[in-house]
């Protein structure tokens, strides 16, 4: 059974989050039928909130008051609002991701090799941030299954930040399924 | 003609300045916290009972999220530099996973000064983190711009 992650739930977009990622795994994209190069046709959006941008920092341990206390933020940031970290990029992704294009970030038994991000602005408190994402690469290396997402983040028209997201992932359906069921196995 | 060498620095960062260590010890707590926040709730990192029949990476053991570990690369320099320090380029590799009741240590250091002027000025950071074997778990290199 899943740990006590239920404990840390602490934002509105974290409680009503679809947190099994084993539900529906039918319906992900998998590395053997995913279409590269179409972009998502309806972009989906973020709007970063305060609580969102201090789960993240508190949860790496930063304690660096432009980071985790909005009233001393607000007082001496050059926003006036906390300042966000550079990877809160990160909850943006899952966030958009469960549906459509990029649903394979999800997958039971993915791994991350590594990736690359280009970020022109950072991320504010207030952002209603628009992704749309294209898988743009899919190759095999050492028989692991390397699968890439382009991401582009934007607000109001005007580009945040563009990340390359690699993962190594099932190759197939039934490959999946394996994963899957070690998880209902395992409940 | 001038034949003084340009000087290596930039904001009084020379090459070869190393940042300050980070070390973190990986629970699952710290793990089940950073899934909360990122909203990546992968059972490799939140479900010990799936790890331990799935094997992901050849352990029972939950792993530590990739990102966190990424994310801990750039509090290197956020925690040198300031909340406000602008991280514009992050290109990093994981080469090991890291387990349940490791050490992560994060360290840095100055490779490349780009004196470009006022306002384009940055500085690339070569990071890595080791586990609590000392071997390298993942490499980073970050571009870093001052906070205007």
């Amino acid at each position: 059974m899943a740990t006590r992650v239920g404990e840390y739930l602490e934002t509105r977009k974290q409680r009503g989050f679809p947190r099994d990622f084993i539900e529906g795994w039918e319906d992900y994209e998998t590395w053997d039928t995913v279409e590269i190069g179409r972009s998502n046709e309806s972009s989906r959006r973020f709007v970063v909130a305060e609580e969102d941008v201090l789960a993240y920092n508190r949860a790496l341990g930063e304690t660096d008051p432009l980071m985790v206390d909005p009233d001393y933020a607000r007082e001496h940031s050059p926003t006036g609002r906390i300042v966000a970290h550079p990877l809160f990029l990160t909850t943006i992704i899952f966030y958009v991701s469960t549906e459509g294009i990029g649903t394979w970030v999800r997958t039971p038994g993915a791994r991350n090799p590594g990736q690359r991000i280009e970020i022109l602005e950072p991320v504010q408190v207030g952002d209603e941030v628009e992704v749309t994402s294209a898988t743009v690469d899919r190759w095999i290396r050492r028989d692991k299954h390397y699968i890439t997402n382009l991401s582009e983040f934007s607000v109001d028209g005007r580009l945040l930040a563009r990340w390359w997201g690699t993962l190594i992932i099932p190759p197939t359906r039934e490959a999946v399924r394996a994963f899957a069921e070690a998880i209902e196995a395992a409940r | 003609m001038s034949t003084s060498t340009p000087s290596a620095d930039l904001w009084g960062v020379t090459l070869g300045h190393e940042l300050p260590p980070i070390t973190q010890l990986i629970t699952q707590q710290f793990i089940d916290r950073y899934a909360a926040a990122s909203l990546d709730f992968n059972p490799v990192h939140i479900d010990p009972d799936w790890c331990a029949r799935a094997q992901v990476f050849g352990r029972p053991e939950p792993v530590l999220h990739g990102m966190a570990q990424m994310s801990l690369l750039c509090s290197l320099v956020l925690r040198a530099w300031g909340a406000t320090t602008q991280i514009t380029h992050i290109e990093g590799k994981f080469t090991k996973p890291m387990f349940v009741g490791e050490t992560i240590t994060l360290t840095g250091v100055v490779t490349e000064v780009h004196p470009l002027g006022e306002g384009r000025d940055y500085l690339v950071i070569a990071t890595t983190a080791t586990d609590s074997a000392g071997d390298v778990v993942g490499v980073t290199t970050l571009s870093v711009r001052k906070s205007p």
